[in-house]
């Protein structure tokens, strides 16, 4: 099994080393061999372990398998081998409806192409996977407020989508998936669209807040700029995980131990 | 990934439960459009569907023993540009939809839950617009049928037993809100309309346009 940042022999402890730094001993999320589809054509034996607090950056070219690593890892799609430990628990073992029960719970999930419902406030857009948690109304406006402060977006509580920029609606998406004060962050392109000045502040805030709420947060990219944002980076190639300097130009697929 | 998880692991994770009415209003406050180009969309679908109704609640309350297949196609033809238009109006709506629905999934929702809630909108003002068209057509029944000769193919429906109109106004409601739906969905785009097409250009006898 290729474990992503034990791959080579690596030692388990946290620190830099050539540019990678390496988690904590007792990761939030612990993936191990993970193969999806069957026979492995888009991701094969993909391993990866996020400490609590820590921002990694998933970096690959598009179609390196990013957006597929990311459906499995938060449970949208089924792997065909594999484990996903989450703060000790084996969301792998989890049947479907469990498995969203915990997403729901314990997931943050923000999506490149993050949308709200127009006919909402971002505020109550916020609140929304709150209430789907089962939580009432009132404690999830609160909560949805706290959230919008804490990503400086307080003002903006009570205006429609549509009234936005892209700025404060990118912190929107971050806010809804930060709302459930969720173990793991997932954010695919979170940055995308965004200022260099923008998407700074933007990801001081969030790392700030990671760092805070021990939140392991994980950053699917393609942009080097934004992984090198993130307290470590690994490298997506072809469906492996590959630890080394991060090439300048990541568009072209490198071959990397296969 | 495999296997069975441990005894009473499952047990341990809770089971979200949404409040009460949570969906209800939710669903209610995404079918009211909010601004003027939405609002004026949505009542698009409600006055095809009512143009579509009064035929289609005819067709399905005519006597088929007298129906005659002149009528039969009549009915049809009247029935047409209404559905047509019903076709377009709810085409326009497909993206809002789109957008919703991928809004409540990010959000939590379920898949099933967000095409419910994204399509309320389509449904519920196709809904109206068909009990709108529909209603009239049974409520004047009797004054309609009075003008009608005896010997008309459709003078037999006007004496229909009110359960059957309530029915005939149902199934329309259901008919003229199915097409809307369907029309308003990402599956109508995937559609191969070719042959259609084809045999479209085959009628006009080849002519093409300039």
């Amino acid at each position: 099994m290729n474990s992503g940042w034990r791959a080579g022999g690596a030692p388990a402890r946290r620190g830099r080393v050539s540019g990678v730094s390496l988690p904590s001993d007792n990761p939030v999320l612990d993936v191990r061999g993970l193969v999806f589809p069957a026979d492995g054509s888009v991701l094969n034996q993909v391993g990866l372990a996020v400490g609590e607090g820590e921002t990694v950056a998933i970096l690959g070219a598009p179609g390196s398998g990013k957006s597929a690593l990311m459906a499995c890892l938060s449970g949208e799609a089924h792997t065909a081998a594999g484990t996903v430990w989450t703060n000790g628990k084996p969301f792998h073992l989890l049947p479907p409806e469990q498995r969203r029960a915990f997403r729901l719970r314990h997931y943050g999930l923000v999506h490149q192409d993050a949308v709200f419902l127009p006919e909402l406030t971002l505020a109550r857009n916020c609140a929304l996977p709150l209430r789907y948690a089962g939580i009432g109304e009132r404690e999830a406006a609160a909560r949805a407020l706290t959230w919008l402060a804490r990503f400086e977006i307080a003002d903006a509580a009570e205006l429609r989508p549509g009234q936005l920029a892209d700025e404060p609606l990118r912190r929107a998406a971050l806010v809804r998936a930060m709302a459930n004060d969720p173990l793991v962050l997932f954010a695919d392109e979170p940055y995308a669209g965004l200022s260099e000045e923008s998407a700074d502040t933007t990801n001081r805030i969030l790392r700030s807040i990671a760092r805070s709420h021990g939140t392991a947060v994980i950053v699917f990219t393609s942009e080097p700029r934004t992984a090198a944002r993130c307290d470590r980076m690994v490298q997506l190639v072809g469906g492996r995980i590959a630890i080394g300097p991060v090439p300048a130009h990541v568009a072209a697929p490198v071959e990397v131990g296969r | 990934m495999s296997g069975g998880a441990p005894a009473g692991f499952a047990e341990s994770y809770f089971a979200p439960r949404e409040t009460p009415w949570f969906r209800a209003r939710l669903a209610l406050r995404l079918a009211v459009p909010l601004d003027r180009d939405a609002d004026l969309a949505a009542w698009k679908v409600a006055w095809s569907a009512a143009l579509a109704a009064p035929p289609l609640t005819v067709t399905l309350i005519a006597p088929t023993a007298k129906l005659t297949i002149g009528t039969v196609a009549g009915l049809i033809c009247s029935a047409l540009p209404g559905i047509a238009a019903t076709v377009w109006s709810a085409a326009r709506l497909r993206e809002t939809r789109e957008l919703a629905g991928r809004a409540l999934r990010q959000s939590g929702a379920e898949h099933r839950t967000a095409w419910l809630l994204a399509a309320g909108r389509v449904a519920l003002f196709a809904g109206l617009g068909a009990l709108s068209g529909g209603l009239p057509v049974a409520a004047l029944h009797v004054p309609l049928g009075a003008m009608l000769p005896r010997r008309a193919p459709l003078h037999g429906m006007f004496g229909a037993a009110l359960s059957t109109w309530v029915s005939a106004i149902a199934v329309t409601t259901a008919v003229a809100t199915g097409i809307a739906l369907i029309a308003g969905s990402m599956a109508w785009t995937r559609l191969d309309w070719t042959p259609v097409r084809a045999r479209f250009r085959a009628l006009r006898g080849g002519r093409r346009p300039r």
